[in-house]
């Protein structure tokens, strides 16, 4: 049975109705739509006449039939991103497709589950999605990123509504750090980041811990060797966050230390799940200031 | 080109920019590099049909008043030397040469896209994955659960 997949895939299908743009529920970025003007230039006459039937087809979909695949291509181009990142160079659709086919299984040794039935598979990262969300809202609400009252408006909404929330919430969590790290480069960045939908921006960013170490003040101080860099990026795991926090942990207490920090608080900061640490060494860091 | 630069030129583009900020950016339209992302950008969402302020790029009256308010007064201090004068009337022809060069509406893109070819154009890279989005339905309902998952998977300590 899958009672809870109904919820999400709502869910993912408000996110996409959220970020309408020219009236049908895709993102389009700037850069892509520079893409596309420059690749439609490259079209023969016969190329264009058939994308122009597909466009007509797909703009006849029912509303519902729109959204799915707006949200299907949404994950399709976070994977997209993933392998150019992993690889240095975007897959061929063939790439993609070879990567789908082994998807189950690896979600399935991710999650430590005995089965690759998508539709079991799909009820475990719902349940783990749960209670994720529930302690994401509790790390807010302790470390004072959100008050009482708005914790009470995110726990009276229905399980679509809050992932939506609470995926805007942890993009603007996520983009709030990067900006602390005052990268060189970082305003072009952030405008790409701000236009994109909260999943693909904290996917994209989850890609910048695995090139860059932590997001925050903490990355620039917590500077990675090569050979963390090296297991960062070969890394299969897809939570990089938790991998800097194994990596780093060492690290974390001798520079707590250096800083006149008790034992216990040290302690109390290292328990800390891996994002909460994340946010909470960048307070240290600009409370040390 | 920092953001903030980046960001007013938008506004300037979108023709949202307050008034008292027109002169201040117009000013910076005489460096290449602003000019050549103003064209860019104005060509791709002309093509795309995009919200835009279809205009040629004009000088607002505050910029004209203070380049002439300047002259003026740059005039006023060379008034007794007619050779520097005559060096300052040439660099303004000069000057006035080369801003008409470029104040003029921006080149169009290399091929005007057709009024019922936006959305297609818009769309194309969903297009162009149709087939593979058809056949793996099931599998990218789970990877889009899965990276919800991921979104927060980090915000509880493991064991």
């Amino acid at each position: 049975m899958r009672r809870a997949l109904p919820i999400l895939v709502a869910a993912l299908a408000l996110l996409g109705a959220g970020s309408l743009g020219g009236g049908f529920g895709f993102t389009v970025t700037s850069a892509q739509k520079l893409a596309n003007y420059e690749a439609w230039q490259q079209l023969s006459s016969t190329e264009r006449r058939e994308l122009r039937r597909d466009w007509e087809q797909v703009a006849a979909l029912p509303d519902d039939e729109l959204d799915a695949l707006s949200r299907r291509h949404g994950a399709l181009m976070r994977m997209r991103q993933d392998y150019t990142a992993a690889h240095g160079q975007p897959p061929t659709l063939e790439a993609l497709d070879a990567e789908l086919a082994g998807l189950a299984p690896r979600i399935a040794a991710a999650l430590g589950a005995s089965t690759t039935d998508p539709a079991e598979l799909s009820r475990l990262v719902d349940e783990r999605i749960a209670r994720a969300l529930a302690a994401f809202l509790d790390n807010l609400e302790r470390s004072g990123e959100i008050g009482t009252t708005e914790r009470e408006w995110l726990d009276s909404l229905p399980l679509p509504e809050l992932v939506q929330e609470s995926l805007k919430l942890q993009k603007r969590q996520d983009l709030f750090l990067f900006v602390e790290r005052n990268a060189p480069d970082q305003g072009e960045q952030l405008m790409e980041l701000q236009e994109l939908d909260p999943l693909d921006a904290i996917d994209r960013l989850d890609q910048h811990r695995r090139r860059e170490g932590f997001l925050g003040r903490a990355g620039s101080i917590l500077e990675l060797t090569d050979a963390q860099l090296a297991e960062l990026r070969s890394s299969t795991d897809r939570d990089a966050v938790r991998l800097l926090k194994r990596m780093l942990k060492p690290r974390i207490a001798e520079l707590l230390a250096a800083a006149g920090k008790a034992p216990e608080k040290i302690d109390q900061v290292l328990r800390l799940p891996p994002r909460q640490l994340e946010r909470t060494l960048n307070q240290l860091l600009r409370e040390a200031k | 080109m920092n953001d903030i630069r980046r960001q007013l030129l938008h506004e300037w583009m979108d023709g949202t920019l307050p008034d008292e900020r027109r002169a201040e950016v117009e000013a910076w339209l005489g460096e290449p590099e602003v000019r050549r992302y103003v064209a860019e950008h104005r060509a791709v969402w002309t093509a795309l049909g995009a919200a835009f302020v279809d205009e040629p790029i004009e000088v607002s009256s505050d910029f004209r008043d203070e380049t002439v308010r300047r002259a003026r007064a740059e005039e006023r201090r060379d008034a007794f030397s007619a050779r520097r004068f005559a060096v300052a009337l040439a660099a303004g022809l000069l000057i006035a040469l080369g801003l008409f060069s470029w104040w003029r509406p921006a080149p169009a893109p290399s091929e005007a896209l057709d009024p019922g070819d936006h959305e297609v154009v818009r769309h194309l890279h969903v297009l162009r994955d149709l087939e593979l989005v058809e056949r793996r339905k099931a599998e990218l309902d789970l990877r889009g659960e899965y990276d919800v998952l991921m979104a927060f998977a980090g915000e509880v300590e493991e064991g």
